[in-house]
């Protein structure tokens, strides 16, 4: 079976590609900060699809160069694989990077150029790697643009969030007005910058393996573990408690809901 | 969509709108008083907008189909599949 590496498995996206995955017949290699943060959805993925077929690596910082070499082609030899029918040096024929800064930090400093990087160490590294037959990137609405309530308009595939771009990087003094708090709209760019890099790279590198993005909006559906929900597969278990006000601030006001969960049974 | 970005070799140098439709928070709190009655749930957010933008999702909901899914699940089915997710 080829193996296919889901970067930040441990999140709410990249548990759910990880489950698609496994259930399409792929066996997966999992990347998270440490091994540990996996330790609930590895355990939960392995209950439903059974023993090796799924392992986990550490990729402590995303963005440096070569962050994710050893996972795209390989294990180091002291690493114990948990999937016995691969041997330890195989490297992945397909990646689907879903990792992504999502610190919500308004310092678009600390977020945008680590996620253009992150973009570019991931790509770079599956550059090096023959066994590398395609690589989908997790985008975001965000990409395209910010929530517009009540604004009509359309998106398509030349659809940019440069919006974000600019805003994002203004002084706090020169800030203009958004019904977006400041750290969603420097989220915006980085998912918009992260996206393009994946675009300017296939553009230069002209890679042996093919590039899609998958641009997600709001995603609700089911967790795996209602104790580590995240991201905005915690948003229903927020308004069951109450906490409207957290959604209104944090989230833009009308956005997509998705796909994925049809998934799980 | 991230597996059949994968799967199909001839899906290449695509934005893959994974966006079923608009929804905003009164809409996802009104499905989920009807989903769960005896639960309480805060009140709505008033002068909530609408999202109006048109996306360009018609590939996205066809490589669903092409993966043998009925195509993009509705927003009240994958609010009660959370919920339950949950133990709500």
């Amino acid at each position: 079976m080829p193996l296919v590496l889901v970067t930040g498995i441990n999140g709410f996206i990249g548990g759910h590609v990880a489950d698609q995955f496994l259930e399409a017949g792929y066996n997966v290699r999992g990347t998270a900060r440490t091994i540990s943060r996996a330790d609930t959805i590895k355990q939960c993925l392995t209950e439903k699809h059974g023993k090796g077929r799924l392992e986990v690596v550490a990729v402590p910082a995303i963005a440096i160069d070569g962050a994710f070499e050893e996972a795209v082609k390989g294990m180091s030899s002291n690493h114990v694989p948990d999937i016995h029918i691969h041997p330890n040096l195989t490297g992945v024929s397909a990646v689907a990077h879903v990792a992504s800064n999502v610190s919500f930090d308004e310092d678009a400093s600390k977020v945008i150029p680590h996620a253009i990087s992150a973009t570019a160490s991931i790509l770079n590294s599956c550059l090096a790697q023959p066994s590398v037959k395609s690589f989908v990137l997790t985008s975001s609405s965000t990409a395209c643009q910010g929530p517009k309530p009540n604004v009509p308009g359309s998106i398509d595939a030349n659809t940019w969030n440069e919006e974000d771009i600019k805003d994002a990087w203004a002084p706090r003094s020169a800030r203009k007005e958004r019904e977006l708090s400041h750290g969603w709209v420097v989220y915006g760019a980085s998912k918009t910058e992260a996206e393009k890099a994946l675009w300017n790279f296939r553009d230069e590198k002209k890679p042996h393996f093919t590039v899609n993005a998958v641009l997600p909006g709001t995603n609700f559906g089911p967790v795996f573990s209602k104790e580590e929900a995240s991201s905005t597969g915690a948003f229903v278990k927020m308004i069951c408690e109450g906490k409207m006000e957290a959604l209104k601030d944090v989230l833009p006001r009308s956005l997509e809901h998705f796909d994925k969960v049809e998934s799980v049974r | 969509m991230h597996v059949a970005a994968v799967k199909f070799s001839d899906v290449a140098d695509q934005r893959i709108f994974a966006q079923a439709k608009p929804y905003n928070w009164n809409e996802v709190l009104g499905i989920l008083r009807e989903l769960r009655p005896e639960q309480n749930f805060p009140a709505g957010i008033p002068d909530l907008g609408n999202d109006l933008t048109k996306v360009d999702n018609a590939g996205a909901e066809a490589l669903l189909i092409r993966m043998g899914r009925p195509g993009f699940i509705g927003l009240r089915e994958t609010l009660e599949q959370s919920l339950t997710s949950f133990l709500y």
